[in-house]
């Protein structure tokens, strides 16, 4: 019987199976299933260590892209320069905040601690009160004698030999301020300086806080009159 | 058994994929740096220079100096000021320190405030060379805006007469 049974005889005693259909076992029953498992764990695990090397690559330079970004220049164009009559009030910024120069200035002459051939001078400055302060803005005092610019003196830079004069000096900051200001503006100058223009500038910043353009306003300031008090 | 292996390839394809993306990743990064990191710090420009011998007081024997004049224009935004540690002239080749930019020292000086070109303005800029002939190779100058830590940004050449 045997030796006449064909040669697929027991073959055919079991059910023919595709390889893709799988019966259901347990998985202590199918040990392949298991080492099959295991398989997937390896490049699961390598995946998600490249993600995080990825992710972290990713914000390095990102990071270090925007420190660098911060450090270069930002191209500003050229200001735009507006001139105004001195003793009269004048909408300056975007904001039309009020504005008044005198245009007779003040020679104070030489003080401790500068140069022999140079001497400080002020110039009377008005501000008008704005409804709120403007945080998209900063502010510069200059004055412009012959073609060269001079930035103001700052209050901290005058206290040491005149208090009395550090109270009254205006920063820069104070043109974006919100309350009405009044006080000098002060400069260090070459001993011949005798007039010069007065220079307020508006920079409007944008959100990284970079310069996007610049306002000025200009008044011609005389500084032919003499002062030896301290007020 | 067939479609487990199937899985585990998916994977390794993902892995790969992963490994590409890194290397991309750092390619582009470290150009965007590099180009980031030799981009200019300032927007300036230099024009109509002209430069004069001088003897200024307080000139030291053995020196020769100029007068230096330009007009600078400033579409930075910083204020660009005129002194030696922010403006450099050196020469064409040959010792680097050969020129400077002089300028009297006074200890009793506590109070000091340099000209500046504010920013997007154009103004008149006057510096006075000090410079040592015998170190000098060459009449050629370059003119550079360099201040300290920064990439310098070449403003052009003058002349020595």
């Amino acid at each position: 019987m045997k030796r006449n049974a064909p040669e697929n005889a027991w073959n055919a005693q079991t059910p023919e199976q595709e390889p893709w259909n799988e019966p259901d076992y347990t998985p202590d029953q199918l040990p392949e299933r298991r080492s099959g498992g295991s398989a997937r764990l390896l490049p699961l695990a390598v995946c998600a260590v490249l993600l995080v090397v990825l992710l972290v690559e990713g914000a390095f330079f990102w990071l270090k892209g925007r420190q660098l970004a911060w450090q270069n220049a930002v191209y500003v164009p050229d200001a735009q320069q507006s001139m105004y009559q001195a003793d009269e009030s004048f909408a300056f910024g975007p904001y039309q905040r009020a504005v008044k120069v005198s245009g007779q200035g003040e020679d104070l002459g030489p003080i401790t601690g500068i140069a022999q051939n140079e001497k400080i001078v002020r110039a009377a400055v008005s501000l008008g009160v704005m409804n709120d302060a403007a945080w998209d803005c900063d502010g510069a005092f200059y004055l412009q004698c012959d073609g060269v610019y001079y930035r103001n003196l700052g209050g901290y830079e005058l206290e040491e030999e005149h208090p009395e004069w550090a109270m009254r000096a205006l920063e820069g900051f104070e043109l974006c301020g919100p309350g009405m200001e009044e006080g000098w503006v002060y400069f260090l100058v070459p001993e011949s300086v005798s007039e010069g223009t007065l220079w307020l500038h508006w920079l409007e910043k944008n959100d990284d806080y970079d310069t996007e353009s610049v306002q000025t306003a200009g008044v011609a300031v005389q500084f032919d009159q003499e002062v030896t008090g301290n007020d | 058994m067939i479609e487990d292996t199937r899985k585990g390839m998916g994977l390794w394809v993902l892995a790969g994929l992963l490994v590409l993306a890194i290397l991309g990743t750092g390619i582009w990064g470290a150009m965007r740096l590099s180009a980031l990191s030799v981009a200019p710090g300032w927007y300036a420009s230099m024009d109509g220079a002209q430069i004069e011998p001088v003897q200024p007081e307080g000139a030291e024997e053995g020196h020769d100096y100029y007068r230096l004049r330009f007009v600078l224009t400033n579409n930075s935004d910083q204020d660009i000021y005129v002194a030696g540690w922010n403006l450099g002239v050196r020469p064409a080749k040959g010792y680097e320190y050969a020129v400077d930019v002089w300028h009297p020292w006074d200890e009793s000086i506590t109070l000091e405030k340099e000209p500046c070109v504010p920013v997007g303005c154009i103004g008149d800029v006057e510096l006075i060379l000090e410079v040592d002939p015998e170190e000098l190779e060459t009449k050629t100058l370059r003119v550079a805006l360099d201040p300290y830590g920064e990439t310098p940004l070449e403003l052009g050449e003058v002349e020595l007469p």
